[in-house]
């Protein structure tokens, strides 16, 4: 493994799209995405020199986009947001949101995955878009093998159920 | 419509997924955003390491020149004090002195040297010899300071006190003899 060649921007135009991605699959919040995807990036490059080779960008960036996902939605500030969301928007609009969330729910599988729980949403994004295998997602996600085996069976089962007849 | 089969839900599912995430892509104005936002932080990353580089390690530098100069300093400091310290006192209790450094009773201050040949003072022609509790005792003056000196086994004692009451001195001497040499003696 040799030392990263890459700069940084150029790790950014390439990897652009796939931390935004993972973060709008993590979070599906696209403001929520747009925070995440600063905050990898300049991780990045304060860990720059602990980072070899191209292959371990990629995995450092899936790793720690994930991460930061994980972060974001146990933080207190969006905790805090979202109750004074709740609490203003009063029970009419929380009761219209609902219907929408269900509404949108069947209507693509992106939508789907997003509902998922957050650690199920990372295994079917690293299995399906990357085509990673379950030792490599195991990897990068330091879970064994079976833990992954285990989230993709439960994930598999949950979109199954939602998704049956609703795709052509 | 038809009625799917478990593997075609899975297959469609991933296909469709690929798909609709494959049409998401980073607004270019994040993109933007975050690599002036990154090249700041690479700014700022290598003045720290130039920090940690050259004034880190001059800082160290120096604060290792300081002990190196000041270690010695400190060491002759305290050897100096040591050897005021033990100076022996064979006066009275009451009129000791705090320190060794005190200038007002530094009459009373004896100072006992082991020499293993008889210093060349003594060889003057102002000493003399006297017998004190059975010793033959040398004594000489040199200005404040009467000096003597007496035979031992392995060489000579030898007592200076600064002082020019030569009886006092004389006095002195005979209460050490007495006491085989032992200066500790009288403060039991």
């Amino acid at each position: 493994m040799g030392a990263l060649e890459l700069k940084t921007e150029e790790i950014i135009d390439k990897y652009a799209d796939m931390v935004y991605r993972i973060a709008i699959n993590q979070t599906g919040s696209r403001e929520e995405a747009q925070d995440i995807f600063q905050e990898v990036f300049l991780r990045l490059v304060r860990c720059r020199d602990r980072i070899s080779g191209e292959e371990h960008v990629k995995a450092w960036l899936i790793r720690v986009t994930i991460n930061c996902a994980k972060k974001y939605q146990a933080s207190f500030w969006k905790k805090k947001v979202s109750l004074e969301e709740t609490a203003k928007e009063g029970p009419d609009k929380k009761a219209e949101h609902f219907y929408e969330a269900v509404e949108n729910a069947d209507s693509s599988v992106l939508q789907a995955v997003k509902e998922l729980p957050e650690k199920y949403g990372s295994v079917v994004y690293l299995f399906y878009y990357e085509e990673m295998s379950i030792a490599q997602i195991g990897r990068i996600l330091g879970e064994k093998e079976a833990t992954v085996k285990s989230r993709l069976y439960r994930a598999r089962s949950i979109l199954k159920i939602r998704l049956k007849g609703e795709l052509p | 419509m038809k009625q799917q089969t478990e593997p075609d839900v899975v297959w469609n599912m991933g296909e469709s997924y690929k798909k609709e995430l494959a049409d998401i892509h980073a607004p270019a104005e994040l993109i933007t955003l975050t690599k002036e936002r990154a090249a700041a932080e690479e700014k700022k990353q290598k003045r720290h390491k130039r920090y940690r580089s050259v004034y880190l390690p001059a800082a160290v530098a120096a604060a290792v020149l300081l002990l190196v100069f000041c270690f010695p300093m400190w060491n002759r400091i305290s050897e100096k004090k040591g050897q005021e310290s033990v100076q022996p006192y064979l006066g009275s209790t009451e009129e000791m002195p705090k320190s060794a450094g005190e200038t007002e009773k530094s009459e009373e201050v004896m100072l006992l040297q082991k020499k293993t040949v008889l210093p060349m003072g003594f060889l003057k022609e102002d000493a003399w010899t006297e017998e004190l509790e059975g010793t033959q005792v040398k004594f000489v003056q040199e200005g404040d300071t009467c000096i003597a000196a007496y035979a031992e086994e392995d060489g000579y004692m030898v007592v200076s006190m600064k002082t020019k009451d030569l009886d006092g001195f004389r006095e002195a001497v005979r209460r050490l003899l007495q006491n085989g040499g032992n200066i500790y003696e009288d403060r039991k």
